[in-house]
């Protein structure tokens, strides 16, 4: 075609311009073919020009007859220079399009690399990789992982790609002998089974299949070099994790060793007290009445200190573990304030506590087993922290979308550079020497809130204290409380 | 039976615990206090004692070598309503409403003091005896006065108004001084069957009562809340 167009070209030139001349055009629209086709299609190109110039031009034209012997001279010459321009232009359109190709296959492995650096998750990585390589390979593809021979799963990408148990079979095969595998001849365009391999371990078999095209070899070379680097990035994830995991180990030994020696202390000190002044009554019957009494006192204050620092250590065993669930009902807060209150008015003796709050504060969605016990662990510490007769004030109000539940106290307050510290497990403040504790009762708190969604701050209180803030978000709305038909009260008048 | 042939005639108590420092103990506190004492160390021998003995009142600690301690309560309740008072370790709210639920009068919490027992075994013994749950009769706690027949509540001399749900609500409560009851059966006596799984009907309702009863409605004196588990009316006299 392009030759009939050039012989339409030159024919209004073929007045003005000598013959020669007109080989030019031809000569043209070979390498135009060369860079449009390729190097066949130039040969082919430059023997029709030859041809198609003889037919046309030379004389006698129209026919292929050479009137002029000089003129197969010119046909020679024209035919070598064409196929000559013609294979030179297609090998170096051959060349470009090949640094093209390598430009894409680097770009495409540069983009998985880069993606498959960033996940530290393996199935999120794999489904990265999945992604990539159907983009750069222009195929479907799936990762299945094999537990053994027989178990397997899709873990990411294209499921359907390995319904069939002969897709499976053949998937086996590329995990057992690591060797590519598939049910087609090479060349073909079906489903391809690859081992994600690194050293002796399989991660898995990557399968793809084209969405178009065969497999030509620089497809395959691409699938390739992308499985195996897919296989790296594979390998160094389970290497992460592995070194994560023995780092929390290393982590959960050293909380551990820290528990132990805080807990043994705080342990033995109550059990001391407890052992010693037992053998006391044990051993001399003839102590005076007073004695007695304060070494009982003593057996009785250790033995409430010793259990409250078993409770606490259950409690934060329980909150940590992940048998741990938040059953949340609407409770009212003012309850749930009482409730712990009550329950430990022996402990708190004459304390004044104030609590404030407003009269219509909504339910809120909480547990109120695990809720009580921050309320308590936050009156006990200001009761612990400040002189007998100041007051502890408590209040709770809704502020935006939270409940806000605040304790403050008159005591010494927190210190300015352990305010970071006082949620960690087993932190005690420099308050705290000399008052029994654990330092859990913050960390317990700080637990809690966390596992409903909320938040606790300390800070200064005005006129001088410690105050906490705890805020726990409002979820939901609070069910609706049909109003009773009949409000008539049921009071008669006493005579 | 008339209060002084009771103080003439201990009271027998059965101890069901497999842990002997416990029951060491609450030999020697129990007997301190003028009560006799049978023990039992596993839930079988527990029900055996219960029927052969008929004790006034049973010590049950729920974690038992053979059987169920909740099952201990349920083979009790087939023939006797005698008092059970549970013995259970904390964080196990489920357990103490299954123990209420399986017919238990009460539970304390490991560890107790003795007064905190005795002040629940004595509850529990009057109520046995019929005391303060006479429904023509009047309930008095402190200064809280109940007049069932009349559906009177009076404070002090002063009489209180109550909406019918708050009446019959502290009714219910005061029917069982001193016993914890669930969600469940408080709204299943005041509300119907139908309304079992409504929790915050109660919790609205007791914080209206509070507000009427209670002069700091934050720091209860009567209407106690059991978290988890349910209410309980206290006696301000034991």
């Amino acid at each position: 075609m392009v030759v009939g167009l050039c012989t339409v070209l030159a024919i209004p030139m073929h007045r003005a311009f000598d013959l020669s001349n007109l080989t030019m055009v031809y000569l043209l629209g070979v390498v135009v073919v060369a860079v449009l086709f390729g190097r066949g299609p130039s040969v082919l190109a430059a023997l029709l020009a030859v041809l198609a110039f003889d037919f046309v031009f030379v004389p006698p034209r129209f026919t292929l007859q050479v009137s002029d012997a000089q003129y197969l001279v010119t046909f020679v010459v024209m035919l070598v220079v064409a196929l000559l321009t013609g294979t030179l232009t297609a090998r170096m359109r051959e060349q470009l399009e090949e640094s093209r190709r390598r430009e894409r296959r680097t770009a495409a492995l540069h983009r998985l690399s880069r993606e498959l650096s960033g996940p530290a998750d393996q199935d999120e990585l794999l489904r990265a990789a999945v992604e990539r390589i159907g983009e750069a390979l222009r195929a479907r593809v799936a990762v299945s992982r094999w537990e053994d021979a027989r178990e397997s799963s899709v873990v990411a990408g294209d499921a359907e790609l390995l319904t069939e148990d002969a897709e499976r079979a053949s998937a086996r095969r590329a995990f057992e002998d690591r060797q590519i595998s598939g049910l087609e001849k090479r060349g073909g365009s079906g489903l391809l089974h690859l081992a994600l391999e690194v050293g002796h371990h399989v991660h898995g078999v990557l399968s793809a299949r084209p969405v178009e095209g065969p497999w030509d070899p620089e497809r395959l070379q691409l699938l390739r070099v992308l499985t195996s680097q897919t296989a790296l990035a594979l390998e160094r994830c389970r290497l992460a994790e592995e070194s994560r995991a023995v780092r929390a180990q290393v982590e959960t030994e050293r909380a551990r060793s820290a528990l132990l020696s805080s807990v043994s202390h705080d342990l033995r000190t109550p059990l001391a007290a407890i052992t010693g002044a037992a053998s006391s009554l044990q051993d001399d019957r003839a102590l005076p009445a007073g004695t007695r009494r304060d070494l009982v006192e003593t057996i009785a204050g250790e033995a409430q200190r010793l259990n409250r620092l078993v409770e606490n250590i259950l409690e934060m065993t329980r909150l940590e573990s992940s048998t741990l669930r938040v059953r949340r009902d609407w409770h009212s807060i003012e309850e749930v304030i009482g409730a712990a209150l009550v329950r430990r008015e022996r402990i708190l003796g004459d304390r004044p506590v104030n609590v404030r709050m407003n009269r219509d504060l909504p339910l809120v969605s909480l547990d109120d087993v695990l809720f009580e016990q921050v309320v308590w662990n936050l009156v006990e510490n200001a009761h612990k922290y400040s002189p007998a007769v100041a007051s502890i004030d408590v209040s709770a109000e809704v502020e935006g979308s939270a409940l806000i539940l605040e304790v403050a106290d008159r005591g010494p307050g927190f210190e300015p550079d352990e305010r970071g510290h006082v949620f960690e497990k087993f932190y005690r403040g420099r308050q705290a020497a000399g008052t029994p504790g654990a330092g859990l009762g913050l960390a317990i708190v700080h637990s809690i809130l966390v596992a409903h969604g909320g938040s606790i701050e300390i800070g200064d209180r005005e006129g001088g204290g410690a105050r906490v803030t705890a805020r726990v978000p409002l979820i939901g709305t609070p069910p609706p409380i049909e109003p009773e038909p009949d409000a008539e009260p049921a009071l008669r008048e006493l005579p | 039976m008339s209060a002084s042939t009771l103080a003439s005639v201990p009271a027998l108590i059965l101890v069901v615990d497999d842990e002997l420092p416990i029951r060491r103990f609450l030999r020697a506190a129990l007997e301190s206090q003028g009560y006799r004492l049978v023990e039992a160390t596993s839930g079988q021998e527990g029900v055996s004692e219960a029927a052969m003995r008929s004790p006034a009142l049973v010590l049950l600690d729920l974690g038992l070598p053979d059987i169920d301690g909740f099952d201990v309560v349920r083979r009790i309740r087939e023939w006797s309503s005698m008092p059970i008072i549970v013995l259970s370790a904390r964080e196990q709210e489920g357990d103490k409403i299954r123990a209420l639920d399986a017919g238990a009068d009460d539970y304390i919490t490991k560890p107790f003091s003795m007064g905190e027992l005795l002040a629940r075994m004595r509850v529990a013994l009057r109520r046995q005896r019929g005391e303060g749950t006479d429904e023509e009769g009047v309930v008095e706690l402190g200064d809280l006065r109940i007049d069932f027949a009349r559906r009177v509540v009076s404070q002090a001399g002063e009489s209180i108004r109550l909406t019918p749900i708050e009446f019959r609500l502290l009714a219910a409560l005061a029917r069982h001084p001193g016993k914890v009851l669930t969600h469940e059966h408080l709204l299943r006596e005041v509300w119907g069957p139908g309304h079992t799984s409504q929790h915050h009907y109660v919790r609205v309702y007791m914080a209206q009562l509070r507000h009427k009863l209670e002069p700091a409605p934050a720091r209860p004196r009567y209407l106690l809340t059991e978290p988890g588990v349910g209410y309980r009316l206290r006696d301000p006299s034991l």
